[in-house]
């Protein structure tokens, strides 16, 4: 008996193998597996002595490493996940951009009612609080269309994922508070900005 | 209540000079007094309005209201001393146009975090007392100029201010809505409000006791009733 193995990649689930002599079933290829307490690599020219040596006609190519092994057969998915985390990184920040940008423009539609409401007796924290609260009622409602859409397009993603279920509760969390995050950094400048509107030239802007 | 010394407000200018809005102004108003500014356009009446106000700070001289150094004051403090003891009323009204005539008369009151059931029973008077009540949830846009300053005079003296400073409080009214308002002002002040008005109007300046003319930003000789 021995432990399941990974023939056709980490990816893939191992399926029931029963092992034979060589002599009763041949095949052309013939993986050998050498374990070792020290650098594989200073093995090599041991282990290409020592097949000579039982067969100097028997030629020994694509000597590699495990981790290099284990690394090249998720080599594919790999690089699937670096694009999509590269495209996934790229739109973060141009949420983070629009964000700032629609707080922006909506801080300047609001100058006149900031400088009413400072006038009123409005303070500081309380313009931050609203002009932020604002932008997290926007992404609150982003955040939920989102969600949605991502459940719905749970079955394409799964062909993707190794390891991890398509409804993985972490990521349904992470990405919401992660992006409520950048959109509180994202509004937070034009919600300053806004708290040091000169009440003066506020009231005189138009309403 | 209020004493104003060597008070000057100015904005720079290019090469190093500067244009004087405010020259030397030594001002005194005591409490229960009804004071109008006239003067004429660019005289700064508006500036002196904003200093009293406490939302212009970029001015040098000496400011005491009630005592309390406000020149020695940080921006937090005075936004302090303002919201215990001022209330606005403008031109312009200001009224926020996305809420109620009530949520209108509660944010002052939300700003000094008075709590809501308080809230609630404040602005109920002010709405009986202005009679307004069956305008409660109309928004300004659905009254008339002289319902929407009412509302803005309300406003004003939600928060029980000592002082109200209105800024041309009928210069958008017609002549008889203006005179309610003005009539309106009187009664506060003989109810205990100390006002401060800025007006262009002589008849609207005949309501208040004292006249301060404004001239380039100095103060020519005020004038008792």
């Amino acid at each position: 008996m021995v432990a399941d193995i990974h023939h056709q990649g980490l990816d893939v689930d191992p399926k029931p193998e029963y092992y034979g002599p060589h002599s009763q079933r041949a095949y052309r290829g013939m993986i050998l597996a050498v374990r070792s307490t020290q650098d594989p690599r200073a093995l090599i020219p041991t282990l290409r002595k020592e097949i000579a040596a039982i067969d100097p006609d028997q030629p020994l190519a694509n000597v590699r490493t495990l981790e290099t092994v284990a690394s090249e057969s998720i080599a594919p998915r790999r690089m699937s996940v670096v694009l999509l985390g590269t495209f996934a990184g790229i739109a973060l920040l141009l949420a983070a951009v629009g964000i700032y940008g629609v707080i922006s423009y909506l801080v300047v539609q609001r100058t006149h009612e900031i400088g009413v409401r400072m006038a009123l007796g409005a303070q500081r924290q309380d313009v931050l609080r609203m002009v932020v609260g604002h932008a997290l009622k926007l992404v609150g409602l982003g955040a939920g269309i989102g969600l949605v859409l991502a459940f719905l397009s749970t079955r394409a993603l799964a062909a993707l994922l190794y390891s991890v279920s398509a409804f993985d509760l972490s990521t349904f969390l992470f990405v919401p508070i992660t992006l409520a995050a950048v959109a509180v950094l994202a509004s937070y400048i034009p919600a300053l900005r806004a708290t040091r509107a000169d009440p003066m030239i506020a009231l005189s802007h138009n309403a | 209540m209020i004493k104003l010394h060597n008070l000057e407000r100015s904005y720079p200018l290019a090469k190093g000079k500067f244009y004087y809005v405010l020259r030397d102004v030594d001002i005194e108003v005591a409490e229960g007094e009804f004071v109008s500014v006239m003067g004429p356009s660019g005289a700064g009446k508006s500036t002196l309005l904003h200093i009293l106000g406490m939302h212009d700070h970029g001015w040098s001289g000496e400011y005491f209201f009630n005592e309390t150094a406000v020149h020695h004051l940080k921006a937090k403090e005075r936004a302090a001393l303002r919201n215990e003891n001022i209330g606005f009323v403008f031109q312009q009204y200001h009224l926020l146009d996305d809420l109620t005539v009530y949520e209108n008369l509660e944010i002052p009151l939300s700003y000094r975090k008075v709590n809501r059931n308080e809230r609630a029973a404040i602005v109920a008077d002010a709405l009986d007392r202005f009679q307004i009540v069956a305008k409660k949830d109309l928004y300004p846009r659905q009254l008339s100029g002289g319902q929407q300053q009412l509302v803005g005079v309300a406003r004003a003296i939600i928060a029980n201010p000592k002082l109200i400073l209105a800024d041309e409080p009928t210069g958008n009214l017609h002549s008889s809505q203006g005179e309610e308002i003005m009539q309106l002002f009187q009664k506060l002040n003989s109810e205990g409000a100390t006002i401060i008005q800025v007006t262009h109007s002589e008849k609207n300046a005949a309501y208040g006791n004292r006249i301060i003319q404004l001239r380039d930003g100095w103060v020519v000789e005020p004038t008792k009733k």
